[in-house]
Parts: structure tokens; C-alpha cells; sequence
């Protein structure tokens, strides 16, 4: 039996839609801010950023499959040993969550925008990166499409991790050889 | 001058005393210490909350009692439609996912669901239809599963479903019958 309803999406804060040129701002004020944040605090805010992504994603039925399926296993006490005795909980609790999905969503939207060339005109940038390495150092150009396919492979990486590690039985050397040949092939 | 052992011990007493309770001073000060910085980190880092750069977001706005339903039972698989329009200037992508469906007597169904598209980039002003597939289990009750679909990343983005699975009256004829013999068997001899 079919039934249809209908839903739009609108923008969160009327005062401040997502326009190109406020998406614009926001990625650079995200950038700008790294200049007044230690590394720990900005790595730290990304990643409860995720945690806190990882509660929400639980209450789904394929969240909540993964999660079970994760919890018996050898590595989740392991993981959570080292949480504990390495006060990663301490230091990511203590930390501001980032809203990564929303980030994601609008750097994307920023990346497909047919107005960005003449936004970025408009757009003047006051900071300037800060850099530790010179050319003679050693020092790399980093592309756009370099980071991207980066992420790509990261990110395809970590999800057979994470679904291997889901399926795995416990008995763990066998499993990180079998885990890694299937990585390497 | 004598000094008797009596007198020895009581000045050892005295100084272990002295000593634990300077111990314990201490032991108190930097746990205070502890306790403070703490404190002064956590309200630094709220701090820090309110002066990080906004974020702009997309919710998600129901028409008036939108409610996604749909009826079926075993062997009919149940569809859920939904329209989705992008009411903004950018783009946006979703990524749709089911809670656990729960019965008013308390039957939770984990639906194994089929999202065609399994996500959608919807280009801004435009609107774009999502398919949500539930295959229903033999062994499930006929009853009213209410759950949510969520779509990550947008606020309030949860949307209610209410799954209704009707009586099947053949479903045990259906598991009693035997199954259809292989094609060899079933030719005539000659």
C-alpha cells in the first residue's frame, strides 16, 4: 500500500540563511578561528563532534545493529581500556561538540554553488595561513582534489575497518591479519 | 638529661600525627587545586561554545500532521513514500534512517529497510521523492509499529512512521504447504 507525504527543507536561522557568501563565511571563519584554538582543542572538537553523531546514529536500527554488534567484541573492551587510562573521555568530554554533519553539508553545498567565482570575488581575506615549512624545506602544494580523494580512501578504509571489526570473532590475531590482507588487496 | 623510650614514643606519635595531618592538607589542597582548574577549563570551554562561529543549518518542516504510514504483511512489502522539497539557496544532501519500530504491547521490529535512492543531493528550489522498502518478518505480530525516520545532520529532522501489519489468515497454510517439487519429479513416466 502506498501513501506519500511531503516535506521541506528551509533554513535553520532565517537572519542567516545558507547562501553562498554565508556558507563562504563560515568556512572561513572556521579557518580563521584555528589561529586562536591549540591543535588538542580543535582535533578534540571535531572528534566529539563525531561521538556526539555516533549517540544520535545508536537510536537508528542500523546504528543500533552496529553498535551491538560491536559491543561484545575483544577490541570494543581494549578500545574502552585505553579511553579510561588515556582520559581520551575526559578530554573529549570537556570539549565543544563541532556540528560536523552541518559543516559537511555546507562545504559541499559551497563546493557546488554556481555563484562561488563571483562570491570569492567579493570576498576579501584578511588572514593569512601560518606556515612552519618553506619551499626549500621541502614544503608541498596540496590540491583541492588531493584532500578529497584522500578522505575518499580514509573514509572507505575506516568503513571496512569498522564493519570488519563488526563481524569479526574475537580471537584477534588471526582477525588483524585477515583485516589488513583484505586492506592491502 | 634522660629521655626515657616512653617519652620517644609519644614524641613518634605525636610527629606521625603531625605528619598525616600535613599529609592530609595537602592532599586536600591539590584535589581543591584539581577541582578548580577543572572548573575554570569547563567554563572556558563553554565560553569558547558561545564564541565559535555559527554554523548556518537546514531543518526539516512537516506539512501539518504528516505522519509516514503504511500497511502490509509477510510476503507484501510495505512502501513508504516521501517527497522532499529544498526550499533553500544551496544544496542539500540526506541521507534517510529508520529507528526500531515499537508495538503498543511492546514488540520491537529492527525493519530491514531498502532506501531507493539510498541518498539524495537536492539541488536548491527543486524537490526529489524517496522510496522507503520494509520487508515484513513471517513471525511478526499483526499490530501498529510507530518509530521515525531520521535524516542525519538536519535539526528536528526526525519524521513519524506508523507501520500497520494486518492478520494474514494463511500464513500457516502457507508455512504448512510443502514446496513445489523439482521439475524432474514432477514429469509423467511414460
Amino acid at each position: 500500500m502506498k501513501q506519500s507525504s511531503k516535506i521541506n527543507l528551509a533554513d535553520k536561522d532565517s537572519a542567516c540563511p545558507r547562501s553562498t557568501k554565508n556558507l563562504l563565511a563560515s568556512l572561513h571563519s572556521r579557518l580563521t578561528i584555528l589561529r586562536y584554538i591549540s591543535g588538542g582543542e580543535a582535533l578534540g572538537s571535531i572528534i566529539a563532534g563525531m561521538a556526539k553523531l555516533g549517540k544520535e546514529v545508536s537510536q537508528t536500527t542500523e546504528g543500533l545493529r552496529l553498535r551491538n554488534a560491536l559491543e561484545s567484541k575483544h577490541h570494543t573492551s581494549n578500545g574502552r581500556a585505553l579511553w579510561q587510562k588515556l582520559r581520551i573521555s575526559d578530554w573529549l568530554g570537556n570539549t565543544i561538540p563541532s556540528p560536523v554533519l552541518d559543516q559537511l553539508q555546507n562545504d559541499v553545498a559551497l563546493v557546488l554553488s554556481n555563484d562561488l567565482h563571483s562570491e570569492l570575488q567579493a570576498f576579501t581575506v584578511y588572514d593569512r595561513p601560518t606556515t612552519c615549512l618553506t619551499d626549500d624545506m621541502g614544503k608541498i602544494e596540496i590540491d583541492y582534489l588531493d584532500v578529497t580523494i584522500g578522505l575518499w580512501a580514509y573514509s572507505r578504509y575506516f568503513i571496512r575497518i569498522i564493519e570488519d571489526l563488526a563481524s569479526t570473532s574475537i580471537e584477534t590475531n588471526t582477525f588483524k591479519m585477515d583485516t589488513i590482507k583484505k586492506i592491502l588487496i | 638529661m634522660k629521655i626515657s623510650n616512653v617519652q620517644i614514643k609519644e614524641q613518634g606519635k605525636q610527629s606521625n600525627q603531625l605528619s598525616s595531618l600535613f599529609k592530609e592538607m595537602l592532599n586536600l589542597q591539590s584535589e581543591y587545586q584539581m577541582r578548580v582548574s577543572d572548573e575554570s577549563l569547563r567554563y572556558l570551554r563553554r565560553l569558547q561554545g558561545i564564541a565559535a562561529p555559527a554554523t548556518p543549518g537546514t531543518v526539516v518542516i512537516p506539512k501539518k500532521g504528516t505522519l509516514l504510514s503504511g500497511s502490509g504483511s509477510f510476503g507484501k512489502p510495505i512502501e513508504i513514500n516521501l517527497e522532499i522539497e529544498n526550499i533553500q539557496k544551496s544544496y542539500s544532501y540526506i541521507l534517510p534512517m529508520l529507528t526500531p519500530l515499537i508495538s503498543p504491547s511492546g514488540v520491537t521490529w529492527y525493519a530491514i529497510a531498502d532506501y531507493l535512492p539510498a541518498n539524495l543531493l537536492i539541488p536548491p528550489n527543486s524537490s526529489k521523492s524517496l522510496r522507503v522498502i520494509l520487508d515484513v518478518p513471517s513471525d511478526l505480530p499483526s499490530d501498529v509499529y510507530h518509530g521515525s525516520l531520521t535524516l542525519e545532520g538536519f535539526l528536528k529532522g526526525a519524521l513519524p512512521v506508523a507501520v500497520t501489519i494486518q492478520k494474514q489468515k494463511n500464513v500457516k497454510q502457507l508455512a504448512k504447504k510443502p514446496a513445489p517439487k523439482p521439475l524432474s519429479k514432477r514429469r509423467k513416466k511414460p
